[in-house]
């Protein structure tokens, strides 16, 4: 039974491999740049499509325009500056004004100017500009509304001050009490957003995130027991390598250890047939919990049954994984991992001679469109060594995850559980079977509240007969999107182990881009 | 022995399978994803019968914060091109994008279409901001749907992307938005002339999600419920508030139908003024059901609910 399903995994990472080596080798970068992405001056060419230059002219024709160009480009960058700088004056005008205590003209700005001929049919004033109506001749041909298309684009990039900013509208009008929006920044409105919002760089994305803890209790084999600990700190950066792949980076300092990459990995997610292939040291895709980071946990601590079966940092392993959407109605994705099986627990072999193969099947499917069930199978297989020689290891997990969600989100219900059995490679008294689990509740009470309670049971690995109970009632308020207090208490029944009493009061805020919590 | 061959080459098989395995196509229409429902109207007013259309968010949805759903990433798998909102509104779909393993709508490739592109945006920070001011807007305000004129740009960027999907059908699409166009055009001189009793009206919304609107219909919005866009309203700004509905003499609150009425009925409890749902988005109500019966919705119920003089 062992040998067989030993033998299929391993079929299963060797042409996964083979696949993604094969196409890798198929479709040169050079393929993909042709077919699938186009070159930045395509992509200003195109969009918006009015910019289009037509290919098939001369090459005097090009420079005839590329002079018109930049005649252009000069005429609006004086007409620009000349704009800015009667900006600059009424902003100097007002701020005298205001210095003298004078009432702000707004009204007069606001004052419509409005073309009266035009008031007849303002919305095509104010869809076409200036130019000529369109023609209200039904049967426009292609060529003509190609053309006329061209012509509103042009009037657009090019116009003599039709431009939206300037044209019978209401001038902009600093509309909000917020500092940001006032002044300056909204009379100069889109152009300045426009390039501001699109400021190049090629910097990664950074982020940083902060675990604040206090702990109190009776577990005294902890690191932050009846401490307040900064319990991890985390740089996380990210950005695309070019255009097939992209990399994660996150560097972790807990309060008890070293600065570590705590995850490096490059994902190539261009490859045929929808694979993605990521190489590196990642958190390996088993179940729910294993891959979340500690500031994102649901709770406080990691349930009894991930930290005990794969040490309190979960299961992080370097290797290859090969992940693909199933073609099914539903979300279906395949995720499986070959690594060297690092983890010392069950297995911590190290070796590709006997790879760490760890495997996740998940399945959503939405009731409708506020309920959802998500059911997910994992599988770690590897092996350990010990004087004996080489032994197996094998874990499974099976997960199930209920959310129901308010349209609105005022309320939300979150009920997730995992259970995962074990057989751990032993030295001389062959095979060490563990089971545990968790199952836990999260109600969104109000905006920015959360309460939940977890229950735990856990088999204890090395340990013969031991194993713990708990419960964990916790409660969650969110000051914004990137800060969240957190209060947990959590009682542990302990068979042959360690009964404890504790409580945490912990802060997590996250700096910088972070992305949206998953789902 | 053989059993074993037999199954080592069947787990790869089953793979190749699934991996070679064509979705059925339906009747080879151009796949969209949107972000928001206006943006999918606009697109199927473009695309005809060339399109069929899905948007991710629904309008009774905060469009900040529209739930990543991984049924949603099946949508993206298969679609051909994806319109979005851009300017930092729909960050929710980034994950998605990727996770979609679609490099046909990731960014920069042909079926991207981010709907923002030549759009004149209000109320860019010229300074540099922090999340001290709230964790949304950071590129300028992001509701930028909501005046009309603002279409003329969407479409073209729809228009584009749908040409470089399909370039056979191109002038059907030029023609289709012309018509768009015209249509909107004399919808808008409607709307510009119902609308002239909203001029200078002072209100207050929930949300800054009205500048463009306001500027368009001339509304006057003196301030917001949020103190900072996306963050809840706290009891010192909610007194601040009734204050300045006594002083600016506000008689309408306005409020996205995916906000708690609590703070709204409190001020309007202590003030007078109106509390009124106003759908920023086609499907936020019953009857706004694609982008011009929006703008119809948004008027009737701003100006059924003006108090007479
Ligand atoms: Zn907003």
């Amino acid at each position: 039974m062992h040998r067989k399903f030993r033998a299929s995994c391993h079929s299963v990472i060797l042409w996964a491999g083979a696949i993604s080596i094969i196409s890798l080798l198929a479709n040169s970068p050079r393929c993909w740049a042709s077919d699938q992405f186009l070159s930045l001056q395509e992509i200003a060419a195109s969009n918006p499509p009015s910019h289009s230059v037509d290919k098939t002219t001369s090459k005097t024709d090009m420079q005839q325009q590329f002079q018109q160009l930049e005649n252009k480009i000069t005429q609006l960058q004086t007409s620009y500056n000349q704009r800015l700088q009667q900006m600059q004056q009424t902003i100097d005008l007002l701020k005298a004004q205001i210095s003298k205590n004078q009432t702000i003209p707004t009204t007069q700005a606001v004052t419509q100017k409005t073309p009266a001929a035009s008031q007849e049919d303002i919305g095509t004033h104010l869809i076409f500009g200036s130019e000529a109506k369109p023609q209200t001749s039904s049967k426009t041909t292609a060529t003509q509304a190609t053309s006329q298309n061209g012509d509103i684009g042009d009037q657009l990039i090019f116009g003599n001050g039709q431009s939206p900013q300037t044209g019978p509208e209401t001038p902009v009008q600093p509309s909000s009490s917020y500092s940001i929006n006032s002044g300056a920044g909204s009379l100069l409105g889109g152009g300045v957003g426009y390039n501001g919002s699109r400021g190049q760089s090629f910097n990664p994305d950074i982020s940083v995130t902060g675990d604040f803890i206090g702990h109190y209790g009776s577990r005294s084999s902890l690191p932050s027991h009846n401490r307040i600990d900064l319990r991890e700190s985390e740089i996380g950066l990210q950005a695309a390598v070019d255009p097939y792949a992209r990399a994660t980076f996150i560097f972790s300092k807990p309060s008890d250890g070293n600065l570590d990459v705590e995850e490096g990995y490059a994902t190539l997610d261009t490859l045929p047939w929808g694979l993605q292939v990521k190489v590196g040291k990642m958190r390996s895709p088993f179940g729910k919990v294993n891959v979340l980071h500690t500031h994102d946990l649901p709770q406080t601590d990691e349930p009894d049954v991930i930290s005990n079966f794969f040490g309190s940092d979960g299961l992080i392993e370097t290797g290859v994984s090969v992940s693909k959407i199933l073609p099914t109605p539903w979300y279906s994705s395949l995720d499986v991992q070959m690594a060297n099986g690092d983890n010392n627990i069950f297995f911590g072999h190290g070796r590709l001679t006997k790879p760490l193969v760890v495997s996740h099947l998940k399945n959503f499917f939405d009731i409708n469109d506020n309920n959802s069930l998500e059911l997910g199978l994992s599988t770690a297989v590897g092996a350990r060594t010990l004087d004996s020689g080489a032994r197996d290891s094998k874990v499974a997990g099976i997960d199930f995850t209920y959310h129901w969600l308010q349209p609105n989100l005022f309320h939300t219900l979150v009920w997730q559980t995992e259970l995962l059995g074990a057989t751990q490679g032993q030295p001389y008294t062959g095979k060490n079977t563990l089971f545990g689990g968790y199952s836990f509740v999260e109600y969104k009470l109000a905006t920015r509240w959360f309460a939940g309670v977890r229950l735990d049971y856990s088999q204890v690995p090395l340990l013969a007969n031991a194993n713990e109970w708990s419960i964990a009632p916790y409660i969650d308020f969110w000051e914004s999107e990137f800060g969240r207090f957190r209060l947990e208490y959590k009682h542990t029944f302990g068979h042959n182990y360690q009964s404890s009493d504790q409580a945490w009061l912990q802060y997590s805020v996250i700096l910088g881009l972070h992305p949206p919590h998953t789902f | 022995m053989k059993k074993q061959f037999f199954k080592l080459l069947l787990m790869p098989m089953i793979l190749v399978c699934l991996a070679l395995c064509p979705v059925a196509n339906a009747a080879n229409k151009i796949k969209v994803v949107t972000a928001l429902p206006d943006l999918a109207s606009i697109t199927q007013a473009i695309g005809g019968d060339k399109v069929e259309v899905f948007s991710i968010g629904k309008g009774y949805q905060d469009p900040h914060f529209i739930p990543p759903k991984p049924s949603f990433i099946v949508k993206l798998k298969n679609a051909q091109m994806l319109v979005r909102v851009g300017l930092g509104l729909d960050i929710w779909l980034d994950s998605l994008i990727r996770s979609s393993g679609n490099p046909k709508i990731y960014f920069g490739a042909p079926g991207y279409v981010d709907a923002s592109i030549g759009i004149p945006v209000l109320e860019f920070p010229n300074r540099k901001i922090d999340r001290s001011l709230g964790d949304i807007h950071a590129l300028g305000n992001p509701h930028y749907w909501l005046d009309p004129v603002n279409a003329k740009y969407i479409s073209a960027d729809i228009v584009a992307g749908l040409k470089r999907v399909d370039p056979a059908d191109g002038a059907y699409f030029d023609q289709r938005r012309m018509m768009f166009l015209k249509e909107l055009a004399n919808k808008l001189t409607g709307w510009i002339h119902q609308a002239a009793p909203l001029k200078g009206v002072r209100v207050i919304s929930y949300h800054d999600s009205w500048p463009y609107f306001e500027r368009r219909f001339g509304l006057k919005v003196v301030g917001f419920i949020e103190p900072k866009p996306g963050i809840p309203p706290t009891p010192k700004h909610t007194q601040y508030l009734i204050q300045l509905v006594r002083q600016e003499n506000v008689k309408l609150i306005m409020m996205e139908p995916y906000y708690l009425s609590s703070t709204p009925k409190m001020i309007a409890a202590a003030t007078g003024a109106k509390v009124i749902v106003v759908p920023p988005s086609v499907g936020g109500v019953p009857g706004a059901n694609d982008y011009f019966s929006l703008f119809d919705t948004i008027l009737n119920r701003l100006l059924t609910n003006l108090p007479k003089k």
